[in-house]
C-alpha cells in the first residue's frame, strides 16, 4: 500500500475496510457514521498535505483538540484597542479592550482614572479634533453607549488613563461619519414640520418624522 | 396618464438551525421552518400554480436568503419535514377522536387534518420534495423576480468599515443564488433593509443594479426625492434605489391591519402549548419543550370572559371556532381594500406628478410576519391579484421599472433599517451588544488569515474555509434578534459562541500547525453549508 500512489481514483477502489485502514495509517482519526466520501477527501488532504510539505514540516494531525478557553468567550482580547461602532445617526455604541500590560503599567505608575474622550473633526482627514469632551470609566467596564455631539460630522473616540504622571493615551478608534440626512430631522417636534411638499406627505414623511419624534424627540436635532 | 404600478415584495427569513442528532430537543426550532414551509412556501407555490391556471395576471419579488435554499435543498431536513407532517397527521387522527362529539368543533379539526395531509402529498408528489426548482420555474416564466441577498443575514452598517466582510457576505450571497437558482440576480435585498453609506459601492462592484431601502433612507436624504417614494432614485454610482411603503406595514399588522379582523385564525392559540400531554403524545414528548402542532381552532375574537379560558377543556364552548369560510370571505373584502388605498394613492401620486410616466408604490412583506399573526395571509395575497383584473393597476417587478435608471435623480440615501425605531437599535441593544466585540474580532482576524495564508491547499484550506463558514454564521444577525426578542436566547446564545469558539480554534490551529481532523470533519459534516466556499472572499481588495 504504501508504494501505491494515492489518487482519488485508487481510494475509490478500495473497500471501506481497506479506506479504515489506510486512514489509521495516516494517523486519522475517523468519526463514526463518517462517510465514504469524506473519508476519502481526509485521506488525500492528508497525503496531499504530507506530499506538498516535505521538508517544510506543515500542520500537525493531532488527535483531539482542546476547545478554545475551555468552551468560554474570553472576557477580553489581549490587546488595547477601541472600536466604535454607530446605533443609529445619535448614538454610538464603544467597546475597548486593554491588555494585561498595559493594565499592569497603568497600575504601577498609579492609575487615576479611565475615560472616553469623544472627538469631532470638520473633515476625516483632519488630524486634530476641532472639539472634544470625555466621559469618565470604570477599569471594569468594557463598553458604552455615547450621544454623539450634534452638527458635528465626523467623530472618533480615544481610550485615555490618567495617572500619577499624567494623561495617557490607550488607543483611538478610527474616525466614523456621522450619517447626514434631511434638515427636516432638525424639526420633528410637532408644530414645527413645515414646508412639506405634497409628493413628501403622500409618501409619508410626516408618519415618519412623528415617530422619529416620538422614539428619539430632539436627539436629532 | 401615468401607468399605475404595484410591486409586491415578499421576503423571508432564516437562521441555520440544522439538527440531526438530537431532533426531539431542538424540535421547537426545527418546527419553525417546517410551518413556514407548511404556511407560506407551499402555499406561495399553490397560488402560482392556481393564479397561472385561471390566467391571472401575476407578478412578485421574492427574497429566498441562502440558509434557507440550502435547508429546503438538504435531504435531512426534507426528510425531517414529512417525517413532522406525518406526527402532525397522527396527531390529527387523534384529535377527531378527542373532539368527536362536538360536531362543530370537528369540522375545523378535519380542515387542520386536511391540510398536513395536502401538504404531505404536495411536497412529495407534486413538488417532489424540490421547492426551489419550482420557484426557479415560476422565475424562468417571468412571474417572479428573485433578488439576491447576502450569505447570513448580517447587519452590514455594523461592518461599514470592513469592506472585506461586506464584499464576502455578497459574495456568499450570489454565489449561493447562483448555484441554487442558476442565474445571478439584478436586484439584493440588504438584511434588516440596513444602509449605511458605502454598502452601494459593494452592491455595484458585483454588478447588482438595484436594492430596495426603507421609506426614511430616501426621505431623510439629504437631497429631497423630487417623486418621493413612486419613483425609483438612484445613488451617486446609479444604483437603483427602491423606497417601500412605509404604511403597508400598519395596514397589513397594526393593532387595526387586516390580520387582526377577528374572523381570522388565533395563530397563538394552539393545542401543542393549551392541551394536556397525554393528548399530544407522540407528537410532544414529557421532558421536551412545547411547540406549535397547527391544530389551531379558534379565531381572534375573543371576548376575554372566563370561557375563552375553558375552551379547551369543554369542547362545548364553540362561540369562538374557527370558521375557513369566512376568513375566506373577509380576505377578499380585505384585498379589495388594499387595493382600492393603493390605488387612490397612485392616484394621488399621479396628480402630483403629472409629467411622470408612470407611478409605482412598493410593498414588503415579512413572511414570519404572516406565519406568526396571519394563517390566512397568503390567500389574501392571492385574493389581491384576483381583484386588481381589470383595475387600471398593474402589477410589475422592480426590473421593469428601470427603464430609464440614467435619468433617475440621484440622491444619497440615509442611514436605515426596517427594524429598532428605523436604524436597526434592537440589534444593538443592552441584551445582545456584547457579541459584537467578538464577531468583529473574528472578522477582523479572518481578513488577516487570507493574508498569511493566501494560496494554502489542502488541510489549510479546508480549516479557512471551515472558519469563514463559521465566521459567517457568527455574523447573522438573527441571533442578536433571538437574544433581544427573548425567543429562545440560550440557544442563540450557544450557536453565536459556538462558531466563534470554532473560528477561534481554526485560528489557533493554524498558528500552532496544529489540526484535528476528527474536529474538521465533525463540523464540516455538521453544518453542511456553502460547500462551495473560498475563504479567499474575505481578501483585502488590493
Amino acid at each position: 500500500m504504501e508504494n501505491t500512489r494515492i489518487t482519488r481514483s485508487y481510494l475509490e477502489a478500495l473497500s471501506f475496510s481497506d479506506l479504515l485502514k489506510l486512514a489509521d495509517l495516516y494517523g486519522i482519526d475517523v468519526p463514526e457514521n463518517l462517510n465514504r466520501g469524506f473519508l476519502i477527501g481526509d485521506i488525500l488532504d492528508v497525503t496531499d498535505e504530507m506530499g506538498k510539505t516535505q521538508g517544510t514540516s506543515e500542520m500537525v494531525i493531532a488527535d483531539n483538540i482542546t476547545p478554545v478557553s475551555g468552551g468560554k468567550l474570553p472576557e477580553m482580547y489581549n490587546t488595547t484597542q477601541i472600536e466604535v461602532i454607530l446605533r443609529n445617526p445619535v448614538w454610538a455604541f464603544v467597546f475597548w479592550n486593554i491588555s494585561e500590560n498595559t493594565m499592569y503599567t497603568l497600575r504601577h505608575s498609579g492609575i487615576i482614572s479611565l475615560r472616553l474622550r469623544v472627538c469631532s473633526f470638520i473633515e476625516q482627514k483632519n488630524e486634530n479634533p476641532d472639539d472634544s469632551f470625555e466621559i469618565q470609566i470604570a477599569s471594569t467596564d468594557k463598553d458604552q453607549y455615547v450621544l454623539l455631539p450634534v452638527g458635528k460630522r465626523y467623530i472618533a473616540v480615544e481610550l485615555i488613563a490618567v495617572t500619577r504622571s499624567g494623561v495617557q493615551k490607550l488607543a483611538n478608534s478610527r474616525i466614523v461619519a456621522i450619517p447626514c440626512g434631511s434638515p427636516l430631522l432638525t424639526k420633528v417636534q410637532p408644530g414645527l414640520i413645515s414646508d412639506i411638499s405634497p409628493v413628501m406627505e403622500l409618501s409619508g414623511v410626516k408618519c415618519l418624522l412623528k415617530a422619529q419624534y416620538i422614539n428619539h424627540r430632539q436627539s436629532f436635532s | 396618464m401615468a401607468t399605475k404600478n404595484l410591486v409586491l415584495l415578499i421576503t423571508a427569513e432564516q437562521e441555520y438551525i440544522r439538527h440531526s442528532d438530537d431532533e426531539k430537543q431542538y424540535a421547537a426550532l426545527m418546527g419553525s421552518l417546517f410551518e413556514s414551509i407548511s404556511d407560506i412556501y407551499m402555499p406561495l407555490l399553490n397560488m402560482f400554480v392556481s393564479l397561472e391556471h385561471d390566467n391571472i395576471p401575476f407578478k412578485i419579488a421574492l427574497v429566498l436568503p441562502p440558509v434557507l435554499c440550502t435547508l429546503l435543498a438538504d435531504p435531512v431536513v426534507q426528510k425531517q419535514y414529512i417525517n413532522w407532517l406525518d406526527k402532525r397527521i397522527e396527531l390529527g387522527k387523534r384529535e377527531l377522536e378527542r373532539c368527536s362529539g362536538n360536531p362543530k368543533l370537528i369540522d375545523t379539526v378535519k380542515l387542520c387534518l386536511e391540510k398536513a395531509q395536502e401538504d404531505r402529498i404536495d411536497f412529495i408528489t407534486v413538488y417532489g420534495q424540490n421547492l426551489l426548482k419550482q420557484f426557479s420555474l415560476y422565475q424562468k416564466k417571468g412571474y417572479i423576480e428573485l433578488l439576491g441577498t447576502c450569505g447570513t443575514d448580517i447587519f452590514l452598517p455594523h461592518y461599514a468599515d470592513m469592506e472585506e466582510v461586506m464584499n464576502a457576505q455578497v459574495e456568499i450571497g450570489l454565489q449561493s443564488h447562483r448555484y441554487f437558482f442558476g442565474e445571478m440576480p439584478e436586484g439584493f435585498w440588504l438584511p434588516e433593509m440596513g444602509y449605511c453609506a458605502g454598502v452601494e459601492k459593494v452592491l455595484r462592484s458585483y454588478g447588482l443594479n438595484y436594492t430596495v431601502l426603507d421609506s426614511r433612507s430616501l426621505l431623510f436624504s439629504e437631497t429631497e426625492p423630487e417623486k418621493g417614494i413612486f419613483s425609483p432614485a438612484r445613488c451617486e454610482n446609479s444604483l437603483g434605489i427602491f423606497a417601500r411603503d412605509c404604511e403597508t406595514d400598519e395596514e397589513l399588522f397594526g393593532e387595526e391591519g387586516f390580520a387582526s379582523n377577528p374572523v381570522y385564525r388565533d395563530q397563538n392559540r394552539d393545542i401543542g402549548f393549551e392541551l394536556p400531554l397525554e393528548n399530544l403524545e407522540p407528537y410532544l414528548e414529557k421532558g421536551y419543550p412545547r411547540y406549535a402542532s397547527g391544530y389551531r381552532y379558534w379565531k381572534r375574537q375573543s371576548d376575554g370572559t372566563d370561557e375563552d379560558n375553558v375552551r379547551f377543556t369543554d369542547p362545548s364552548t364553540d362561540k369562538n371556532i374557527y370558521d375557513g369560510e369566512q376568513a375566506m370571505q373577509q380576505c377578499t373584502i380585505d384585498a379589495a381594500d388594499f387595493i382600492s388605498r393603493k390605488f387612490s394613492k397612485l392616484e394621488r401620486a399621479e396628480q402630483l406628478l403629472p409629467s411622470s410616466q408612470s407611478v409605482s408604490i412598493v410593498c414588503t412583506f415579512n413572511a414570519e410576519q404572516f406565519k406568526l399573526n396571519w394563517y390566512e395571509g397568503i390567500s389574501w395575497i392571492e385574493q389581491v391579484y384576483r381583484y386588481a383584473v381589470n383595475k387600471p393597476l398593474q402589477f410589475s417587478l422592480f426590473n421593469n421599472l428601470l427603464d430609464d435608471q440614467y435619468c433617475l435623480q440621484k440622491i444619497r440615501p440615509y442611514y436605515g433599517a426596517c427594524s429598532g425605531t428605523g436604524y436597526g437599535e434592537n440589534l444593538l441593544s443592552s441584551k445582545n451588544c456584547w457579541m459584537i466585540r467578538y464577531v468583529r474580532k473574528a472578522s477582523e482576524r479572518m481578513v488577516d488569515l487570507v493574508d498569511r495564508f493566501p494560496d494554502d491547499t489542502g488541510l489549510k484550506a479546508r480549516l479557512l474555509n471551515l472558519g469563514a463558514k463559521e465566521l459567517v454564521l457568527a455574523q447573522a444577525s438573527g441571533w442578536a434578534r433571538m437574544l433581544d426578542e427573548n425567543y429562545y436566547p440560550e440557544y442563540a446564545e450557544q450557536r453565536f459562541k459556538e462558531s466563534i469558539l470554532a473560528f477561534t480554534t481554526v485560528f489557533d490551529s493554524l498558528g500552532s500547525n496544529t489540526v484535528s481532523t476528527e474536529w474538521l470533519t465533525d463540523l464540516e459534516t455538521r453544518h453542511p453549508l456553502f460547500p462551495w466556499i473560498n475563504y479567499r472572499i474575505f481578501s483585502r481588495k488590493k
